[in-house]
């Protein structure tokens, strides 16, 4: 904060003290997917038998990647999972921005039926097995967009939306309605371009959301050829829990697979994750500017 | 009365419209599977259908409060939740403080930015590596080993499955859940604290009196919110790392709802439990708000 | 912000393009001759395709039969999960491929009369005349896929031959004995020496190792039998005893010596501490790293996959096979891995199935004479070919693999290769050959393996694949869900220690509340059945 004045030696000491368990905590964040990234490189046998914290891959080796690649489901996982997520993102902005630019008007009659609709499903939900059924019912199943659908609106994000635009000085759209522009050009001419911190949150938080997302992918979708990548890497990651009973004598062999299967299990993360991470460099700018949120004051 | 709600309409049917779509979705994804939980009132036949499928009326709540688990899930639920609560709350605000206080803005920058990394992780990885760390073999149990202590099996000891199904938590969302004080903590208008300086005050009677105060009505909202989930406790992250070894600690209200929906082909059970959970969320919830708007006037409605 | 979008925008229609070229047809069969099937996929199949269309095997038969089938596959360690809602949903494919005795609570008679699946019995003497003759010359196979009632739930899975019935059993590591002078243990005391003498001698920590199976079992094998429970003449589950009376093991009062002995073992260190949450991989990294000397495994996925693993390390590293352990030198062991002829395996026409016909016609193939070939070893010329010098078996006109899957220039293993080329590797709608394990299984410690892990009273004593009726079935989900979890948890408890075994009493007692009387009264109906059958 900003200080002109002298630092007492007790300050001093806890301004040391911040920045040292400041740059622990974020060693701590960073080292997992830092191990991450240098097991992937590792050479799998030598990794097999290292113990101990990693600081460089033992015995580099692209092997696991190659392997990765080498999957066609982790191609086609990818371009799934882009279609998915920028569809879906998509989808989430536009039915988030009608939701919370309805709620933030002030002279709207059903205005507060239509809040206290929303809240509800926050808090209760009708379970899994119906939510299954009323999908099928919509002829949704196996279908990309039973997933964009049924998570078209997250009502916490909207509450964080609309709390935005409600902060924004009435004077600005005024002028607007003067000129007989109609709610929606008063939508996407005005209030979206200068909201661009909340959209851009909003981006991140729906974004990443469809990115790791698998549960429901899982539960809906049928066809492997759809599936998204955060799906195989759940395939990859959890130990097929596939009853071996039925594979019987013949349950799957190892010999070289195997052998670098745990650096494929690693390259396989770092495939997954270092994409979404690539999206926030270009959205932070804008949290930076601060402003985001105020307060999800409802 | 009447003539008002036509005018609404009449002058606002762009929002009218533009609510449309919203209105739909909400019936469609929300309230009409909240029809659905009838079937736990039910014993559901996929052949019969939701509407065919014969009343049994409470058996299955019944039979819920009767089993044998039904408190070790309940106490399970409430302690994680709890702890969750504990633990997980106050640590994104203390970060946020502590970040606040930072003299150089592009060493904050930097924090920021490096403690957001584990947010975007998908769970799938964090509990893969999570017990890839924990094991007798583990990074964690390398690290207890150097320090003279000895090699535990982790997720094979119920005692320490709280630990780390909320110490990864914590580690995952920490740094992501400073954004929403430190939002409130950047409109503080920096004339207050001059003014405080020129009074004389520290820096701790600063953070004490100006920066805290800032963001307890977003900390009232936030707590309200976990409130009304204080027994939901999602069941992906555990199913992801749970094994019958530490049921003990580990099974909860929603994993229980998940075996017995998904596994067990117990439809109306596994809803009914749900529906149990849902009814008792609710409440939680509004009692909180109550209790908020009488002690500090700040609530969610 | 512009720049992100528009790359976003480009990236959603690159996608665009892409998902829209991967499309398959929907679920819903097309063609007049096109099938829609739901099976999950092998794992050592899906590293190389998306969906059992696109392996040479399937290509094949298609050209063969000129049917088109759609495969439907659940997310792999989501069959359960999948099956279930599918279920729920009642939108079913045209076949299905499950274990369904295990696999649909309340067993195949459930799921007739849930409407799932078809009664089969007229609709394989009507239109499948290879599956019918099969189970005419296999009596004993016959008896094991049908219902009490006598009912037929699908096209199963055959194994074809002693050899293929024998897969899993006690293993050590046979250059540690050697080292140590120990020769291969027989009685638990003899267990207790070995194991001791390996740790002792510093060669791991804790010599004994289990793979965690799946949810259900931990310190148990394939049909239940723990082979260190077994020497108690007891089981972690249900067996038939010498009186060919139905018995539940932790039930009996044995069950305690094994948690003494057990626990004894597991608090000098001699068992692994990981031993109940052990994944595989894990597990087949603990033995390649020599953590452990002993193991409880398959034949081909241990053995064979371990020796391979090590081949050409340089390391000292060989496997020997141990019998089933005993208390008494010279008993014959009470109980071990024996599987049936006739598995629960099966592909089942379901009610919305409206070409029987057509489903049976290509169904049925899978038991021909040619079928079997094609299921068991892939296409002539391209994945085996025909020799009478087989190594072993000469002058037998023996299926040989080609160098395309015993030295796959592609790096792909022989196990990846039989899940593009075959079914007998796992199984399938079709009789499992011998001349597969043979060639699967080939070196003299898997095919000595095979010959001591026969010998056994498995026979006798394991739980032969029983119905229930849907009633009873019912009483079965409902008690034994408890049952399962409340066993597993206290058994690891009394061997870890959380739990002391004084409280063995107890156990036993509110398992007896949780209903176990009832549920052995059902099993035992059940065998009564069977026999009668």
């Amino acid at each position: 904060m900003a200080g002109i004045n002298k630092r007492t030696p007790g300050e001093k000491a806890f301004d040391l003290f911040n920045v040292l368990f400041l740059l622990l905590l974020c060693l701590i964040m960073i080292y997992p997917l830092y191990y991450v990234l240098i097991a992937s490189l590792s050479d799998g046998n030598l990794f097999l038998a290292h113990t101990g914290p990693l600081l460089r891959p033992v015995g580099f080796s692209l092997a696991a990647y190659r392997m990765v690649f080498r999957n066609p489901m982790v191609v086609r996982g990818f371009a799934n999972t882009i279609f998915l997520v920028v569809t879906g993102t998509a989808v989430n902005l536009l039915m988030t921005s009608f939701a919370a630019y309805v709620l933030s008007r002030r002279d709207v009659y059903w205005k507060g039926l239509l809040m206290k609709m929303a809240v509800f499903t926050m808090f209760f939900q009708g379970g899994l097995v119906p939510l299954y059924l009323q999908v099928k019912g919509l002829g949704l199943l196996d279908s990309y967009w039973s997933v964009i659908l049924t998570f078209a609106i997250s009502t916490y994000n909207m509450i964080i939306m609309r709390t935005y635009f409600l902060g924004i000085p009435d004077s600005l759209e005024e002028s607007a309605k003067m000129d007989g522009a109609n709610d929606f050009t008063i939508l996407f001419r005005i209030i979206l371009p200068v909201s661009m911190p909340v959209v851009a949150t909003m981006i991140l938080f729906y974004g990443v959301a469809r990115w790791n997302g698998y549960f429901y992918v899982m539960i809906f979708l049928r066809d492997r050829v759809k599936f998204p990548i955060s799906l195989i890497l759940r395939e990859i990651l959890v130990a097929n829990s596939t009853d071996t009973m039925m594979d019987g004598a013949s349950s799957g062999d190892m010999a070289d697979a195997e052998r670098i299967g745990d650096t494929i299990k690693f390259a396989t993360t770092i495939i997954a994750t270092v994409p979404i991470l690539f999206i926030y460099p270009f959205l932070q700018k804008h949290f930076v500017k601060g402003v985001m949120i105020g307060s999800v004051k409802g | 009365m009447n003539n008002r709600i036509r005018k609404d309409f009449q002058k606002n049917r762009y929002v009218y419209l533009m609510a449309l779509p919203v209105v739909v979705y909400y019936i469609l994804f929300h309230y009409m599977p909240m029809y659905g939980v009838i079937i736990s009132f039910k014993k559901f036949t996929p052949a019969l259908g939701i509407g065919g499928s014969p009343w049994v009326g409470f058996k299955y709540f019944r039979d819920f409060f009767g089993a044998y688990y039904f408190w070790r899930l309940i106490r399970n639920t409430v302690l994680l939740s709890f702890n969750n609560l504990l633990w997980g709350f106050p640590a994104p605000i203390i970060l946020a403080l502590l970040m606040n206080e930072l003299r150089s803005s592009r060493y904050k920058r930097a924090v920021q930015s490096l403690t957001y990394i584990p947010h975007f992780i998908s769970v799938v990885v964090v509990c893969g590596l999570l017990l890839e760390f924990s094991q007798m073999g583990g990074l964690i149990n390398d690290i207890v080993s150097r320090f003279g202590g000895e090699r535990v099996a982790f997720f094979q000891d119920p005692a320490y499955f709280r630990l780390f199904y909320i110490g990864s938590g914590i580690w995952q969302e920490i740094g992501w859940g400073t954004i929403i004080y430190l939002a409130a903590l950047s409109a503080i208008d920096t004339q207050i604290y001059e003014a405080a300086t020129i009074d004389g005050a520290g820096r701790w009677k600063k953070m004490l009196h100006i920066t805290l105060p800032s963001i307890v009505p977003t900390i009232i909202i936030l707590f309200i919110m976990r409130m009304g989930q204080m027994l939901t406790v999602g069941h992906e992250k555990i199913i992801l790392l749970y094994n019958p070894t530490i049921y003990e600690t580990a099974d909860v209200i929603s994993t229980f709802v998940y075996r017995k929906g998904l596994l067990e082909f117990s439809w109306s059970y596994s809803t009914a439990v749900g529906l149990f959970n849902s009814v008792i969320n609710f409440t939680l919830l509004v009692l909180t708000n109550r209790i908020s708007r009488r002690l500090s006037e700040t609530s969610l409605w | 912000m512009k720049k992100l979008l528009l790359l976003l925008c480009a990236a959603a229609l690159f996608s665009g393009v892409l998902t829209a070229n991967g499309k398959n047809e929907s679920a819903s069969s097309a063609g007049e001759r096109s099938l829609v099937i739901w099976e999950e996929l092998w794992a050592n199949s899906s590293v190389s395709v998306t969906t059992l269309d696109d392996t040479p095997l399937y290509k094949e038969l298609q050209r063969r039969l000129d049917i088109d089938v759609t495969w439907i596959h659940p997310p792999q360690g989501q069959t359960d999960e999948n099956f279930n809602l599918m279920i729920a949903s009642n939108e079913l494919p045209d076949i299905i491929y499950r274990p369904w005795l295990g696999g649909y609570p309340g067993g195949p008679e459930k799921a007739i009369s849930d409407g799932v699946i078809i009664r089969h019995n007229d609709v394989l003497e009507k239109f499948a005349p290879n599956y019918t003759a099969y189970l005419k010359s296999n009596p004993v196979a016959a008896k094991q896929v049908k219902t009490d009632s006598g009912t037929m739930y699908g096209f199963n899975f055959f194994r074809g031959g002693p050899e293929l019935m024998v897969f899993f059993g006690p293993q050590l590591r046979k250059d540690w004995l050697d080292e140590l002078g120990l020769s291969v243990p027989e009685t638990m005391g003899d267990w207790e020496r070995v194991l001791t003498a390996f740790k002792e001698s510093g060669k791991c920590d804790s010599p004994l190792g289990f793979m965690k199976m799946n949810q259900d079992r931990s310190i148990s094998s394939p049909q239940d039998q723990g082979a260190f429970i077994q020497p108690f003449h007891t089981s972690w589950d249900f067996y038939v005893n010498d009186g060919g009376k139905v018995q539940f093991g932790p039930l009996d009062p044995q069950f305690k010596d094994f948690l003494t002995l057990f626990k004894s073992w597991y608090d000098k260190g001699l068992v692994d501490p990981e031993f109940i949450s052990c994944e595989r991989k894990a597990f087949d990294a603990k033995i390649l790293n020599g953590d452990l000397g002993a193991w409880v495994s398959y034949t081909g996925s241990g053995i064979g996959a371990y020796l391979d693993a090590k081949r050409g390390s340089g390391e000292s590293f060989d496997i020997v096979a141990a019998p089933y352990p005993v208390l008494k030198k010279g008993d014959k062991p009470f109980n071990g891995q024996l599987d049936t002829a006739g598995r629960e395996e099966a592909m089942a026409i379901t009610t919305q199935c409206d070409k029987v016909e057509l489903a049976c016609e290509w169904l049925d193939y899978g038991y021909s004479p040619e079928g079997i070939i094609l299921n068991n070893f892939g296409i002539e010329g391209e994945s085996f070919t025909w020799v009478d010098n087989y190594p072993g078996f000469e002058g037998q006109r023996w299926p040989q693999f080609t160098d395309l899957m015993m030295k796959n220039s592609d790096g792909k293993t022989l196990s990846q290769m039989g899940g593009l080329y075959t079914r007998s590797f796992y199984n399938g709608p079709t009789v499992q050959q011998r001349e597969y394990i043979f060639q699967y299984a080939n070196r003299p410690a898997q095919r000595d393996a095979i010959q001591i892990w026969a010998n056994t009273g498995a026979d006798k004593h394991l739980l032969p694949p029983i119905t229930s009726t849907p009633e009873e079935s019912e009483d079965l989900a409902t008690i034994m869900a408890e049952i399962k979890t409340y066993r597993e948890e206290m058994v690891i408890k009394f061997l870890t220690g959380q739990e002391p075994l004084s409280n063995f009493g107890a156990f036993q007692d509110r398992l007896r509340k949780m209903g176990i009387d009832r549920v052995i009264e059902i099993k035992q109906a059940g065998l009564d059945r069977f026999n009668a059958r």
